[in-house]
């Protein structure tokens, strides 16, 4: 008959007055015991400092969650897993489609409508009111009367200037 | 006369009877021994011109003009290569017969010596310029460009037709060397105005005055490399030059006619520099910089000082050669991206660097910097508009600043920065591009050193 010896659970620790051991292995212990509730101390502050520096993702507007740190990803049915697997399947498709046959100039349909907009399709946009009319005749034909009243004067002014003789031409090179 | 107009017509013949693969280099190889004929005509008269025939002549302003034209129908051709790759035979050959056509018009014109000659042969290079526009152009708007290119010039130069033939009838003789001795002052009426106005309206369309500029962005856009490049470099200086010439007979009603011409100008300069700021398609704002610098050309004709007259013909030359190869380097861009927005394609200095030179040395000469020839123009209009009146210097300065700051965004816009992501499959620069580019500029860059072969007959 084989009788198992009972297992002893040793309670710890133990006294110091109980124990034989001597005073320096006391300390030792005691040492240890202090730096682990240190360490458990140091280390429950880290990890809360962690948490603050490096916070947990979040979505926000321009950014949304990415389906592996998000928790409902790993319940979903079957339904919404086989829809999801079509729904690639389709995207796949069309891209090897692009491109195997769309190779060498990719033209950009907003671009090309944009650059119509600017340069070609102006006038059919265009309604003459009073507003645009009167603005046109300002900024058109404002400064060119303006510069020729200018001119003219200018001109007209050296003219006399001339014809009486008074105008000081010692330096005139220019022809 | 002869030794240039025959080889001229009898290229026609070579392209047609070349086998399919040595129709370019035919065309481009004896195209280029004409032009270099064509500077036998620098030998000439000191103050006089060099007289061939009673039909034809050319004097030290036509000369230069000549050379230019000359010079490039082979540069032409050479551009046209890549886009006419995909056509058939035929077609091709048909283009180049549309090319060398014009360019034997050009070469009669600048030499004609009568001025109903001057006047149907002027017309005459219309219809090959539009045959190329609305044939060969891209895109659906070169049917517009087309009629508006025509109809622009024509209405512009019908008045000119009867007041050509009035003249006739009242000299006598349209000759050009017999108007030079016969030519009397006009008398101060209302017909004599319209006289003027009729003679002079026909190139101010030509250069374009800036309002009556509506065809050129719109031509220049549409139409392909070889149309781009001999409408910008050549086409626009017929207007030059037949102004040139007929302001010889209209004294003395330029002073007080020319005030409105020259205020148009003056303002238009300003006015198109702005919009080259705002532009985004790079062809248009080549296009637009042509009319700037056109206009400096109208308003030095206008004042009729013998330094404007000088800047006029160097300027001419110079933005020739300029605007020419600025185009070319635009349809480098546009046959890579096939298209000719500004923003689709930037950074190429970094995937392109020897287009890059050529870049920056056609903004350079385009901002007229010095010691080119471009500066050298600019800065004789600007001194002869400042003795004509002192305000002018005020526009003059505005216009110069602009001009080089649209000069430097088109530079800024296509060739620094990081370059778009798209674009990092484009094929390299061809020799024949490269080819293209250096001798553009190599004529712009020697003149530099010998400016007054190009400084007209006032020099």
């Amino acid at each position: 008959m084989h009788i198992s010896p009972p297992s002893l659970s040793l309670p710890l620790p133990l006294p110091s007055r109980l124990s034989r051991s001597s005073w320096h292995t006391e300390l030792t212990r005691l040492l240890f015991c202090w730096f682990s509730r240190l360490k458990k101390v140091i280390v429950a502050v880290l990890r809360q400092v962690v948490k603050m520096l490096f916070p947990k993702y979040k979505a926000s507007r321009l950014a949304s969650l990415p389906t592996t740190l998000d928790p409902a990803e790993y319940d979903i049915s079957s339904e919404t897993r086989k829809a999801q697997a079509k729904r690639l399947a389709i995207r796949s498709r069309l891209k090897r489609e692009y491109q195997l046959h769309c190779r060498g100039v990719i033209e950009d349909p907003a671009l090309v409508r944009w650059t119509y907009a600017r340069s070609a399709n102006i006038y059919p946009n265009f309604r003459p009111n009073t507003k645009i009319s009167l603005l046109g005749a300002l900024f058109g034909i404002g400064p060119l009367i303006f510069w020729c009243y200018v001119f003219k004067t200018d001109r007209d002014r050296k003219e006399k200037l001339i014809q009486e003789g008074k105008l000081d031409q010692t330096f005139n090179i220019s022809y | 006369m002869l030794k240039y107009i025959i080889p001229t017509i009898m290229l026609m013949p070579l392209t047609w009877m070349s086998k399919g693969n040595m129709i370019w280099i035919n065309s481009t190889t004896h195209s280029l021994l004409i032009s270099f004929t064509s500077l036998l005509l620098m030998n000439q008269f000191g103050d006089n011109s060099l007289n061939f025939s009673l039909m034809f002549f050319s004097d030290s302003l036509s000369t230069p003009l000549l050379i230019l034209t000359m010079w490039l129908l082979p540069l032409m051709l050479m551009a046209s290569q890549h886009h006419l790759s995909k056509e058939n035979l035929t077609r091709k050959k048909l283009f180049i017969t549309m090319l060398i056509l014009l360019q034997l018009f050009l070469i009669m014109t600048f030499t004609a010596m009568e001025l109903i000659f001057f006047y149907i042969l002027f017309e005459a290079t219309l219809v090959p310029t539009l045959i190329i526009i609305t044939r060969w152009g891209n895109q659906t708007e070169r049917l517009n460009a087309g009629l508006y290119f025509l109809f622009y010039t024509l209405a512009g130069s019908l008045p000119l037709l009867v007041a050509l033939i009035y003249i006739q009838n009242m000299v006598g003789s349209l000759n050009f060397l017999m108007l030079q001795y016969w030519v009397q002052p006009m008398h101060n009426s209302w017909s004599s105005i319209f006289m003027w106005l009729a003679c002079m309206m026909a190139f101010m369309v030509k250069m374009p005055l800036y309002g009556l500029h509506l065809w050129l962005p719109k031509a220049h856009v549409e139409a392909p490399i070889a149309g781009s490049m001999v409408l910008a470099a050549i086409l626009l200086k017929l207007g030059g030059y037949g102004m040139l010439r007929i302001t010889l007979i209209l004294n003395p009603m330029t002073d007080f006619m020319a005030y409105p011409f020259i205020m148009l100008s003056l303002w238009g300069m300003i006015m198109t520099s702005s919009i080259c700021l705002r532009q985004t398609d790079l062809k248009s704002l080549i296009a637009y910089s042509s009319v700037s610098h056109m206009a400096l050309v109208i308003v030095a004709i206008l004042i009729q000082t013998p330094w404007s007259y000088m800047g006029a013909t160097a300027l001419m030359i110079a933005h020739g050669l300029t605007s020419s190869m600025l185009f070319c380097l635009a349809n480098s861009n546009y046959e890579r991206i096939h298209s000719r927005t500004m923003i689709l394609a930037r950074g190429l200095q970094t995937l392109l660097p020897l287009m890059a030179t050529w870049w920056l040395l056609a903004s350079l000469t385009n901002l007229a910097l010095p010691p080119t020839i471009n500066l050298i123009g600019e800065l004789f209009v600007m001194m002869s508009t400042f003795s004509w009146s002192n305000i002018t210097i005020i526009l003059m300065g505005v216009n110069m600043v602009i001009t080089a700051l649209y000069s430097l965004y088109m530079l800024i816009m296509t060739q620094r920065g990081k370059y778009t992501y798209h674009i990092n499959n484009i094929s390299p620069s061809f020799t024949r591009e490269n080819a293209l580019m250096s001798l553009h500029i190599l004529p712009l860059l020697l003149l530099s050193l010998n400016p007054k072969i190009i400084l007209g007959p006032l020099y």
